[in-house]
């Protein structure tokens, strides 16, 4: 007999949500793969509280917990492990532990104590953590894992990994598994969000599909593989895998070094030698996730190499440059000023290509008239706040797209994007790629980078450890997102 | 019925009078002050305390059920729930309770049960004068007897005797999942007559002892008009062969069958109507033209509502190119509740 923990019965909040089937047992890891945006945020949001309904009953353990009638706020036990880390990162792994929990009401703390059951507790999933150290020092694997243990320690039924690929690498990923698997045993359920069935079905048990906030699909493991997929993603193969992308790709020459790095040490850093050529796309991709932080530091001009070069158009790097464009993780948050109308945050890194833009009403409406239509806003208006992250998306990339810079440098451009955002990107890259930009890509997981990709180089200990040619990606055993098609 | 219901009009009632008591008590404010001036701040407090003590009032014992009233009629117009038309733990007035219970009682279960019912026995009946059906499995007959086997002739006639024996025998009532799946594994044999091993049937039981789940009772002809429906709609068009999976699991207190195909699967539009005609109930589907399809699932859908509630009943899901799945929650039942029905 199967123990249920979690049960959604034909909910319904419209425009979002129709007619959600699902369940959950205990000891599971059921995958969730959402192919657009759509009601994901709001499904993950009825897991973790309360909220109103249009029609459909939650049950917990299955006892009926909330319905369309009930209007209590009620939070769940459930955690949600993404990118932002729910610890606090000024205190200590046994304060996050052992203080910051419900029942935590000791007055006075024994630290010595403390760490010591911190060790205890941790050694089996093989972390060993030097008593009072803060979160802020550990790397992300080790703040994931602690987030599990926390899960643990209070009795949480249901933990969310919620695109962990995104800021977890992929040796650490094939490190997470037994641990998953370990808690999966000891009774924890696990529903893992992800937007590629590559990552997610090498964890889940069985695995739900969403398209259009509608549970399209309930994948058992025999029906868990690509065969199946490609009846559900056709549209992406359709519009990526096309003949002439691909011939583009390999016929382009990629001459000159735009960007060169000679010998380059800093931080994770070490000898690390790499050229990317005019017009070439690069994937720099670091599965420890140790050497990507630091060279992006390098590029923006923030830190100076401790030793060798790194140079772009013969320059050292700096941000003043308008012909260098850096996007760093989270690009929509930090590169969006709401604050400014829709058209001036288009053409915001534009002026120098354009002279007296910013006098010129009439000229920056001219610029802006054919893209009123791809945006559906109004272009003098300040950029909504409820504007989906689709439109946000689109809206930096448009802006990189008038700057054209000679180089570009992405840090994982397609996290959290759903199938039709990576197509819109990868549609984007295209057109960056034959107006002639360098693109350099830094990623710790290769999501749908290599479509975009003429090379991928493989750093190992802060230097690259081997590359391979467009032709050669098929070789790549990992975890890999799609790879095109010879 | 209970006396001491509370009502939403007697709510209103006493809010008006309080809210006329305070107006009162506003309009005697400057009275207060000619007399006595030191009591300002005090009848000012208490003034603006009782205002927002019968504003909070009113909002969580009359606008909050006020909404939980309209949002109930709402689905009821949508055909989301048939269960009511009033809020009953707040319901507006002692009338529109007594009357939804009447419209209740004229609408719910039993008109639409016998409509279902009838409706089950006529798609049974159907199928037995359906000439396709029985142009194909006398076909059988005969080519087996010319081939000489008189074994497997005989086998044949018995399955399909027996088929129809189970299917003319009472709906109503509830039988064991042993039965229902004997009944849908005869069914399925018949068909197999028809394409030979370019179908076939797995059973798959998500526990060590199937025994366990074979006890369980559910509504009689639950299974065999998915399946029905599954070959007829999903293998039969499909090139190639074809696999029926029936894959059974049981919670604490449900028993959940999964009947997937790999067919042709459904058109998206096709998926979206029959969909939206599970998720609402209405006597709608009883008229409806055979050809539109789904005809079958609505009927096993309603019947299972009607007798379990709304929180059980299917759930299809499908995809062309990959096939159909239907997921018919049950809840666990290992009386006879024949009768019941």
């Amino acid at each position: 007999m199967k123990r249920e923990v979690f049960r959604l019965e034909q909910v319904s909040l419209p425009p979002f949500l129709h007619d959600i089937h699902l369940s959950l047992c205990s000891g599971e890891i059921v995958g969730l793969i959402a192919l657009d945006a759509l009601g994901l945020e709001e499904l993950l949001e009825i897991f973790q509280r309360n909220t109103p309904l249009l029609y459909g009953h939650v049950y917990i353990h299955e006892q009926l917990v909330h319905d369309y009638l009930s209007s209590s706020k009620k939070e769940h036990n459930v955690m949600v492990i993404d990118r932002s880390s729910i610890l606090v990162e000024s205190l200590s792994v046994e304060e996050n532990l052992f203080v910051l929990r419900k029942g935590g009401k000791q007055q006075l703390l024994r630290f010595s104590l403390l760490s010591h059951q911190m060790q205890q507790i941790l050694a089996p999933y093989g972390l060993d953590i030097p008593p009072r150290t803060l979160i802020q020092d550990l790397p992300h694997f080790e703040r994931l894992v602690i987030q599990l243990v926390k899960a643990k320690l209070n009795r949480t039924f249901l933990v969310i990994l919620k695109e962990i690929s995104s800021f977890v690498s992929e040796v650490d990923l094939t490190r997470l598994k037994p641990i998953i698997n370990q808690l999966c045993s000891e009774g924890l359920t696990f529903l893992y969000v992800g937007n590629h069935h590559e990552e997610v079905f090498q964890f889940a048990h069985r695995c739900y599909l969403m398209r259009e906030g509608r549970i399209i699909k309930h994948l058992l493991s025999d029906q868990m593989n690509d065969a199946i997929m490609s009846h559900y993603i056709f549209e992406f193969a359709d519009t990526v895998g096309t003949a002439d992308r691909q011939r583009h790709y390999e016929q382009t020459p990629h001459s000159d070094s735009v960007l060169v790095a000679d010998h380059l040490s800093y931080g994770n850093i070490k000898d690390l030698s790499f050229t990317v050529g005019n017009g070439e796309t690069i994937v720099l991709f670091d599965r420890e996730h140790l050497a990507l932080t630091d060279l992006f530091a390098l590029l923006e001009g923030q830190a100076h190499a401790e030793a060798g070069t790194l140079t772009i158009n013969g320059k050292i790097p700096s941000t003043k440059d308008r012909s260098i464009v850096l996007v760093p993780p989270k690009s929509i948050e930090r590169l969006l000023f709401n604050q400014l109308s829709v058209l001036d945050n288009l053409l915001f890194s534009s002026d120098h290509k354009i002279r007296g833009v910013w006098r010129s009403r009439s000229r920056r409406r001219a610029l802006g008239s054919p893209l009123e239509q791809l945006f559906d806003l109004d272009p003098d208006q300040s950029v909504p706040p409820e504007l989906d992250s689709a439109q946000r998306l689109r809206l930096v990339y448009h802006r990189i797209l008038l700057q054209s810079p000679t180089f570009l440098c992405v840090v994982q451009p397609f996290t959290s994007a759903d199938m039709y955002q990576r197509m819109e990107l990868i549609k984007i890259f295209d057109e960056l790629k034959q107006k002639g930009t360098s693109i350099l890509i830094l990623a710790v997981s290769l999501s749908d980078t290599l479509q975009i990709a003429d090379r991928l180089l493989l750093v190992k200990n802060g230097r690259i450890d081997f590359e391979l040619k467009r032709s050669e990606f098929a070789q790549y055993q990992g975890f890999a997102g799609s790879i095109p098609k010879e | 019925m209970d006396n001491k219901q509370p009502f939403l009009e007697q709510r209103l009632i006493l809010f008006f009078i309080l809210f006329t008591a305070l107006l009162v008590s506003a309009m005697l404010f400057p009275l207060i002050l000619i007399t006595n001036k030191s009591a300002l701040m005090v009848t000012a407090l208490v003034l603006g305390c009782t205002t927002i003590a019968l504003f909070g009032y009113g909002y969580v014992h009359i606008l909050l059920p006020y909404r939980r009233s309209k949002h109930i009629l709402r689905l009821f117009a949508s055909g989301y729930t048939l269960t009511t038309i009033v809020d009953e733990s707040i319901p507006l007035n002692k009338e529109l309770l007594e009357a939804s219970q009447m419209l209740i009682e004229l609408v719910n279960t039993d008109q639409l049960m016998n409509e279902s019912k009838r409706q089950a026995q006529y798609l049974a009946l159907q199928n037995q004068i359906n000439p396709h059906f029985l142009y194909n499995t006398l076909e059988g007959i005969r080519g087996e007897a010319l081939l000489g086997g008189l074994e497997s002739v005989a086998t044949m006639t018995e399955a399909l005797s027996t088929f129809f024996r189970y299917t003319i025998s009472g709906v109503e009532n509830l039988v064991t999942l042993k039965q229902e799946l004997e009944n849908t594994q005869n069914y399925f044999f018949i068909q197999q007559f028809r394409f030979g091993a370019r179908i076939k049937l797995e059973t798959h039981f998500e526990e060590e002892d199937p025994e366990k789940l074979l006890g369980y009772r559910i509504p009689k002809l639950t299974l065999q008009p998915i399946v029905e429906n599954s070959i007829v709609h999903g293998l039969e068009c499909k090139i190639g062969e074809g696999t029926l999976k029936i894959r059974i699991e049981h919670t604490k207190t449900r028993l959940v069958v999964t009947i997937r195909d790999d067919g042709v699967g459904m058109q998206k539009e096709v998926l979206q109507r029959i969909q939206n005609r599970l998720t609402t109930r209405s006597f709608e589907y009883v008229k409806r033209d055979e050809q539109e399809g789904g005809i079958a699932l609505m009927n096993v859908n309603n019947r299972i509502k009607l007798l379990f509630g709304e929180q059980y009943g299917l759930n299809v899901t499908s995809e062309e190119g990959v096939g159909t799945d239907v997921v018919i929650s049950l809840p666990k039942s290992k009386e006879d509740r024949g009768d019941e029905a």
